[in-house]
Parts: C-alpha cells; structure tokens; sequence
C-alpha cells in the first residue's frame, strides 16, 4: 500500500501543475512618505516551461501597521505585466484613533499569461514569459499620479521602530509580540 | 523506486502535490487571553497529520481561513503558526521571551476586524503559511496556530460563532485548514 500512496500522480493522469514556488516577505518599512508607486517585495520566480507552454498563479497574504484609508491596494503580478495588474487585491484598514499601531489586512492574487486563457486575451509578451527568471512584485500605484501609502510598516517584526511621518510620529510601537511577522509569497506555474 | 516518487508531470521534478489533509473544526468557542507560549495553540491544538515522505523529498504548505467575532488586541500580538511546536520565538535571548525557540513560526497568519468591545463584529484570519524551511521527516507531525505574546491578549473573542450564542443572523461557522505537502 505505501507504494500506491506515495506514487500519485501517474503521468497518464498528470496534474496540470508543473511547479511551485515561494517567496518569504520580511520587513519593509517604515516608510516615512507617501509615494506615487512604489514596490514592496520582488520574487524572481525561476520559470520552468517555456511562455506557449505554462501561465502562473500567484498569491499573497500579510499585515502592516499604519494606513491611510484612500490609498490604492498593493497588487500583485508580473514586473512587466501590460494588463490586469491591478485585478485580485484588496486591503482592509483597521483604526482606532490616530496611531501607527492600527494595522491592515492584505491579500493579492492574480494571473499572468502569454496565450489566451479561459477566453481572456494575454496580459504579458511571450518575451517576458519564458523560461528562466520572471520578476513578480507587490506594488501599489496611485492612478491619479498623486502619491499615498497604504501601509506604514510591511509584515513589521516585533517591536518594529516607529516611523517619523505617521499619524501618531511619538508614538512607541507595540511590544507585546514574540514572533516574526513573516509573509508568504506563493507561485503556481500551471501547464495551458 | 525513487523515480517514481518524483514521477510528477513531465520533465519537472519539483513542486508536485503529494497529498491533501483536510481540517475542519465547526465549534464556537471563547478564546481566552494568553500570555507567552501558552497562546501558541489557542485557534488550532494539536492537529496530527502524517507526512508521507521525508525531509529531503517533501515540505508542508499549510492554508486556510478562521472565521472570529470581536477584536480584543490589535495588532502585533506575535501570531504564529507552527509544526511540532519549532521556532515560535522572536528570539532566543530577548528577557521578554524566555525559553521561547526561536525561529520561523512567526508570521503566515494575518487577521483584522473592528474594535468595538461590543464582540459584534466579524474578524477574519487568513492562513498561509510555507514549511519549506522546516525539515520534517515522514510520519506524524503536529500543526499549532495562535500567538506567542508577553502579555495577556487574545487576537478575538469567539472563533467558529455561530446563531445560537451570537446574532441570531448568523450560521455555525467554521475553521476549514488545507495542509499540502509538497514535492521538493
């Protein structure tokens, strides 16, 4: 029995998933301005298959500390996607009063393919798709040109040092965690 | 008998799904405030699973949501989320964290709600969380997830609410956790 368990999936009956692959998101921040677009993380994805051959999944999820409730949700998707790159994100700002200490809760998904895809035309050049290294990146960008922040402190470690431009600058960040706020960035390369 | 271990799709030998465990857990409960390594199971206890292959051939992906009413703590509470109890600790030597092993445990799990004090409102938890770091041999293993805080929080107040003890509006909701184990 445990050669039957271990041996799925026969290639007859191969599952469409060629590989996966994960970024660890650590600290970034505190960022003390605001600012018209900025990238937070970069994974440069090694991509097995060729662009006709594979499209990739990708997903994120993480916390901030501090933000500003207009701001644009950081996106997930290829560094040199030309659509969609703003599709399948969101956050949430949780506020009690004016302090670095409230905090936001963010998650990212989003596809990226060079052929058509479920009817949907491709949203990044085969040249930019291939195999080898795919940057992809969580950015955010201000439409309207001006600047903003939607998080303070990305994935903050304990006791993560105050900024010097938020809503409460003086304020002493929280003390109270033991842990390190990791985030985790996760990649899905899917065969056509 | 190793090639056909790794006998995942074409040429690829890597990133294959071996397995799928599956939890669910639909029981209100009240959480109660925790302080250090004590709140480290306080959402999921103890959740044995067994890992087919070895450390070398397979790594453990874990995600997941939680539903929860009310947000006693905000926000940096030192949520964690951790296999046979490895590396919860922000550091090993810091006096607010004695004993605590350091390592990654930290982080795979986010959540926000509203603070209210009135427990009403929704909070959610999503999981996600990678072991890949982690060396875990075949065979069973446990999965903790909560926080490891040096005071006496608690990130909500209620998980899994449901009509009966909350607002009458709602359904018995439900922990659903996926637990994949992935080729190397």
């Amino acid at each position: 029995m445990g050669r039957a368990i271990k041996n799925p999936p026969p290639v007859a009956v191969a599952s469409k998933l060629v590989a996966t692959g994960e970024y660890i998101m650590e600290q970034v921040g505190p960022l003390n301005s605001n600012y018209t677009n900025y990238t937070i993380w970069t994974y440069n994805y090694p991509k097995q298959k060729a662009s006709n051959e594979t499209y990739l999944y990708f997903a994120a999820q993480f916390n901030s500390l501090e933000a500003y409730s207009y701001a644009p949700a950081p996106c997930i998707r290829c560094a040199n996607q030309t659509a969609d790159q703003f599709n399948g994100s969101q956050y949430h700002f949780m506020r009690q009063g004016n302090d670095e200490r409230e905090f936001n809760l963010y998650t990212c998904q989003n596809y990226a393919h060079s052929e058509t895809l479920d009817g949907r035309s491709a949203n990044i050049s085969g040249s930019n798709f291939g195999i080898g290294t795919v940057p992809i990146i969580i950015r955010w960008d201000v439409a309207n040109g001006g600047s903003d922040r939607p998080g303070h402190t990305f994935c903050p470690t304990a006791r993560a040092t105050s900024g010097s431009d938020g809503s409460s600058p003086s304020a002493a960040m929280d003390t109270r965690g033991e842990s390190i706020w990791y985030g985790y960035l996760r990649v899905w390369e899917i065969a056509y | 008998m190793a090639r056909q271990l790794f006998n995942f799709p074409e040429t690829s030998a890597s990133g294959g799904i071996i397995n799928i465990i599956r939890y669910k857990d639909s029981t209100r409960r009240t959480i109660s405030p925790q302080s250090g390594a004590a709140g480290r199971s306080a959402l999921l206890n103890n959740f044995t699973f067994s890992k087919q292959q070895g450390a070398e051939a397979s790594y453990i992906l874990v995600t997941g949501l939680i539903p929860g009413l009310g947000m006693d703590n905000y926000p940096h509470i030192g949520m964690c989320c951790t296999i046979d109890q490895i590396g919860y600790g922000q550091t090993a030597t810091d006096s607010r964290a004695p004993d605590h092993p350091q390592g990654m445990a930290g982080g795979g799990i986010y959540y926000g709600g509203v603070n209210t004090g009135s427990n009403n409102e929704g909070t959610t938890f999503i999981i996600h969380k990678s072991f890949q770091t982690f060396n875990l041999d075949a065979g069973n293993h446990r999965l903790d997830i909560g926080w490891n805080a040096n005071s006496n929080v608690r990130p909500l107040t209620y998980q899994n609410p449901n009509g009966t003890s909350d607002n009458d509006r709602h359904h018995q909701c439900g922990t659903h956790i996926l637990i994949y184990e992935i080729a190397r």
